[in-house]
């Protein structure tokens, strides 16, 4: 007995070779196509154009959204974390200076050029970088400093 | 060559977002052109009841993979349009695999497939005559219709059916194309269909054209 026919299959053999063969047509000829099936070439470039650029949009505003809850997870962490770090604002402002000085590529990630003096840092904004900089692991806890 | 190196070229082939955005707004009109046509056929072939798949998502999936990196636009091998066609091969390749799956989830039978459309018809409207039920304010309700949409695939299957017949009846005098869709709906390649039919690599590649054509008029 014969198998019964898949014309599911079928439909889809046949289109995808359709699909296929406008690869290998030439700039004319896809234009003339699309003026043949009543539509206007330029309308559907930019609608086409516009799905492009719209998905390009999502992505850049997905991305942002994600750095955004990654930045509020590390807010939260520095907030809620143990850190050991020395006592008086003045020997937290050295140690940070130092750890810039030994590892300058530190600074250009860690701050702005306004910043890089020191000068305009307050000790608030030292003892939080201080704070990143041990989270990140590249500051030495007095455990580390042991080993 | 070390994992660092290989590591290294594919990043150096990596297109970057503002590579990319580059690359959409030099699209020329015959570029977008291509790109529409093509994934209209790719999204036709898997048939117009297909859940979702439409050539903007499809056009859409296949950007957002490349900017993800799940996709690399390697520039030094490909350009931009043959990228996004590959891309979108593969994902509706994928698809295609996925309405598979459906189909032997749902366990569907062909025997009312291979029936004719009025016999279909005929059945589906004495089944209807015995379970329509009247609302209060007198409006028919047919379960049979409300329940549709549980049984998709079995849709797409008539459709798939009807829209062959329709092509092969536009076609009706045109012995080549039909031979070239008898092919090419048996997934052989152009070669064996010339090799099979006779048929020159002009006439294979004209009455492709002329099949193209049609059916992309026919089905707008």
């Amino acid at each position: 007995m014969p198998e019964p026919r898949d014309y599911k299959k079928e439909l889809l053999a046949v289109m995808f070779s359709l699909a296929d063969s406008i690869e290998n047509a030439t700039d004319s000829e896809v234009i003339e196509e699309v003026k043949q099936s009543g539509q206007n070439s330029e309308v559907i470039a930019q609608d086409v154009r516009n799905v492009l650029l719209d998905s390009v949009k999502a992505f850049r505003k997905r991305n942002l959204i994600d750095a955004k809850e990654r930045y509020k997870m590390n807010v939260i962490k520095i907030e809620t974390g143990t850190f050991d770090l020395p006592a008086t604002s003045q020997e937290r402002r050295e140690l940070l200076f130092k750890v810039v000085n030994d590892n300058p590529y530190m600074a250009k990630g860690l701050l702005t050029a306004q910043y890089r003096e020191f000068k305009d840092l307050s000790d608030d904004d030292v003892e939080s970088m201080l704070k990143q900089l041990q989270q990140l692991g590249a500051l030495k806890t007095p455990d580390d400093k042991e080993k | 060559m070390s994992d660092f190196s290989n590591n290294q070229k594919i990043d150096e082939e990596n297109a970057s977002i503002e590579e990319i955005e580059s690359a959409i707004s030099q699209l020329s009109t015959a570029d977008l052109s291509r790109l529409n046509q093509y994934a209209y056929f790719r999204v036709s072939g898997l048939g117009r009841f297909s859940k979702g798949y439409t050539k903007e998502a499809l056009l859409n999936e296949a950007l957002t993979r490349t900017l993800e990196g799940k996709r690399n636009w390697r520039k030094s091998a490909v350009d931009f349009v043959g990228h996004l066609i590959a891309t979108m091969r593969s994902i509706s390749s994928h698809w295609a695999d996925e309405s598979k799956t459906d189909k032997e989830n749902l366990h569907i039978g062909q025997d009312s497939i291979d029936s004719s459309d009025e016999e279909i018809a005929h059945r589906k409207e004495l089944l209807e005559s015995e379970v329509l039920k009247e609302t209060a304010e007198g409006e028919l309700l047919s379960p049979i219709n409300m329940a549709a949409s549980l049984d998709p695939d079995q849709e797409r299957i008539i459709a798939a059916k009807q829209l062959l017949e329709r092509i092969q009846k536009l076609f009706s005098d045109d012995r080549q194309v039909l031979d070239v869709m008898d092919g090419l709906s048996c997934e052989m390649t152009g070669v064996e269909i010339q090799g099979v039919t006779g048929m020159t690599l002009n006439e294979y590649d004209a009455a492709i054209k002329r099949l193209r054509r049609n059916v992309r008029k026919m089905i707008s």
